[in-house]
């Protein structure tokens, strides 16, 4: 497998205990554009709160909301919602190579491991556990476990560096990375490897990720999530032949990929999407097997959640502009004309549309203590009482602004539908938090993402 | 049919539709505005014309002044919180024509009411005390609305013969920018500016307290402070 040079990387010394894996240095260059750019765009922003009510800018922000969302509604009416399995009939089984990266996941990898050795496969399938330096004890309990082959790195280098190792070692015609902290059904291999049968264009098979045991509120929030993101967004966005991204958790590809498109970007933060952008690129397809399923552990608190998705939204950022000559480019059909807008404008509008509503309600709340400011003794005895109650005191925008989480609610009823789930007592509420809060929190993150991105930051997992 | 484009078709007939409801609360709003402007139009009307008739026809000003007395017993309440209501409304419409006509009815219909109290003064002895609130329109000001709420919630509960309009000083109407010349209103002046009875005058917030106290030495006659 050849090794895959990016054009930036993370500064690092180039020492390895891996042969022929060094990593390369970073390099500055698009630094200043991209700061540049960003003060520009934040320039633009605030000129246009001043300049255009908030009230216009909530309708139009939620009239290209409702674009969006109808786009993939029409597509699932379309007949995303009957896509079937492929009826391909397998000759000859090819073989497979799972790789697993672990690095201090002695609390899973085991448990993973478990459900690896449950998968049934006709075929020739082989288990490659690759440690990245870990430090909890795991490596030296793998390393007599049967029915693995093993390969410890020395010093803690890094996922995509991992996996690398373990796909330069693997034999088998079919790779199948898998994180340590992610659980696969037994079925998962019989249902997604015919797709590869059906058509040769086909370079990986994305499967359906769901949350493991969500134990909390926000774990039961993820899971929802997840069945929208996962399930329903993806499933829409394959029938049209978009799909951009090959989810981490677990993926398969065919070897081929690997030899002649190179290994995972070492260096990038999300190299599932890199990986996935770079396949298209090069004319590889990526298909989703929504009868494969595995569950992934997710984050407990909002903490860990945010530094997640911060890390998602900067490498998105990142990985849509080093490859944004694909970006409205009718040669990569809906992938260009679709998928690439569609993930830009949407994390880019979430965040534009944050700065706009913090300056809103700054205003709002500056207006608010400007009569005790004044006059505190004559401003204290109304400073809570607000106007009468009048049911006709609704914004306007709001009956403009409530069609975007109407269709949601479809898409949320959509997505429990392929995940086989009953909604019950126990959704409802995250489900609201879903609809009404949890959109804050991700143009928080949106916005986040594009000031380090857009500030030069250094990238760091 | 593409999708895309069946999905930009059906965007355009979605948003169409939900703007159509939104025009449709907008009239919604403005008819209520409208109906409650009316009213105080009305009670204005009524009180033009008793005078008109004191001035033309009438031989008796006792009993013209008992006729005023009566009319001012059966009148609604103050429509200055309108003022607070039209700017509210407006703030939260998405379609505004009607608002400028509403605005212009509603300020002269309040300046005429205003004017019309010192003429029952000088025909009759009324022991109504006028008070004029004079606020900026155009732009934000949160001391105007403050002391809206002031009047309204608890100088106007306590002081029952206290007449209560607001005006504001920089809409392009004759009638007002003569009273903001009358009692010295300019963009340079602390808002909101009260003026009690056409004499006393007091620039920014003011307490309930200092309202009362600058009311009763007019002749209001106001009773505790309510909790």
């Amino acid at each position: 497998m050849k090794r895959f040079k990016s054009g930036k990387t993370a500064p690092s010394d180039n020492s390895t205990s891996l042969p022929g894996f060094k990593r390369s240095p970073f390099r500055l260059e698009g630094r200043k554009q991209l700061v540049f750019t960003g003060l520009g765009l934040l320039f633009i922003v605030v000129v246009a709160f001043i300049n255009v009510p908030y009230q216009i800018l909530l309708l139009l922000y939620s009239i290209y909301a409702i674009l969006l969302l109808m786009t993939y509604l029409t597509i699932w009416m379309d007949g995303a919602d009957e896509m079937k399995e492929p009826e391909a009939v397998m000759k000859k089984w090819p073989s497979v190579s799972i790789v697993i990266p672990s690095y201090n996941a002695g609390h899973t990898i085991f448990k993973c491991l478990e459900h690896i050795k449950r998968i049934r496969y006709k075929g020739r399938l082989e288990v490659i556990v690759v440690d990245d330096g870990s430090k909890d004890g795991s490596a030296e309990v793998l390393a007599k476990m049967k029915g693995i082959r093993f390969f410890p790195i020395t010093r803690n280098v890094s996922k995509s560096t991992a996996v690398n190792f373990g796909i330069s070692r693997a034999k088998g015609e079919i790779i199948a990375t898998v994180d340590s902290d992610t659980y696969a059904n037994a079925d998962v291999l019989e249902r997604a490897i015919p797709y590869f049968e059906q058509d040769k264009k086909i370079g990986s098979i994305v499967l359906f990720i769901n949350a493991a045991h969500p134990n909390n509120l926000l774990q039961r929030l993820q899971e929802l999530e997840y069945w929208v993101s996962f399930g329903f967004y993806f499933k829409t966005v394959d029938f049209v032949d978009g799909l951009h991204v090959t989810p981490g958790p677990m993926a398969i590809y065919r070897r081929e990929v690997f030899d002649t498109l190179g290994g995972l970007d070492e260096t990038n933060i999300t190299e599932d999407l890199e990986i996935g952008l770079r396949m298209r690129q090069a004319g590889w397809r990526i298909k989703a097997c929504h009868a494969a399923v595995v569950y992934t552990e997710v984050p407990t608190n909002l903490v860990n959640l945010y530094k997640q998705r911060l890390r998602w939204f900067r490498g998105g950022i990142m990985n849509i502009l080093r490859y944004n000559h694909l970006f409205l480019n009718p040669r990569f059909g809906s992938l260009g004309m679709f998928t690439m807008p569609m993930v830009l404008t949407s994390g880019l509008f979430a965040a534009v549309f944050t700065v706009w509503t913090i300056l809103d309600w700054a205003r709002g709340a500056i207006t608010a203590v400007l009569p005790a400011v004044s006059n505190i003794t004559a401003f204290l005895p109304v400073a809570m009482r607000g106007p009468p109650p009048d049911p006709l005191m609704v914004n306007s925008v709001v009956l403009v602004a409530m069609i975007p989480v109407i269709i949601w609610c479809f898409f949320l009823y959509s997505g429990f539908r392929i995940a086989n789930a009953r909604p019950n007592v126990s959704h409802i509420l995250p489900a609201l938090i879903l609809l009404f809060l949890y959109p804050a929190f991700l143009g928080i993150t949106f916005l986040a993402a594009y000031a380090s991105e857009l500030s030069g930051r250094w990238y760091r997992w | 049919m593409n999708p895309f484009l069946k999905a930009a078709l059906l965007t355009l007939v979605v948003v169409a539709l939900a703007l159509a409801m939104a025009a449709q609360l907008d009239a919604v709003r403005a008819s209520e505005l409208r109906n409650s402007i009316d009213s105080a139009l009305f009670q204005n009307q009524e009180r033009q014309v008793a005078l008109h008739f004191g001035r033309v026809m009438a031989n008796d000003t006792a009993a013209q002044c008992a006729y005023l007395t009566r009319m001012r017993a059966k009148q609604l309440n103050d429509t200055y919180p309108l003022a607070l209501k039209i700017q509210d409304y407006e703030k939260n419409n998405l379609f505004n024509s009607e608002y400028e006509n509403i605005k212009t009815t509603y300020f002269l219909g309040v300046a005429d009411s205003y004017i019309s109290v010192f003429e029952q003064q000088q025909a009759c002895r009324s022991d109504e005390v006028p008070l004029l609130l004079v606020y900026r329109e155009k732009s934000a000001c949160p001391e105007c609305r403050a002391q809206n709420q002031i009047l309204s919630g608890l100088v106007a509960a306590r002081c029952p013969n206290v007449r209560i309009y607001a005006l504001p000083y920089d809409y392009p109407l004759m009638p007002l920018q003569m009273l903001a010349d009358r009692y010295n209103v300019s963009s340079e002046s602390r808002m909101p500016v009260t003026v009690i009875d056409d004499k006393i005058r007091l620039d920014g917030l003011r307490s309930e307290d200092e309202l009362v106290a600058a009311l009763v030495s007019r002749g209001a006659t106001c009773g505790p402070k309510q909790n």
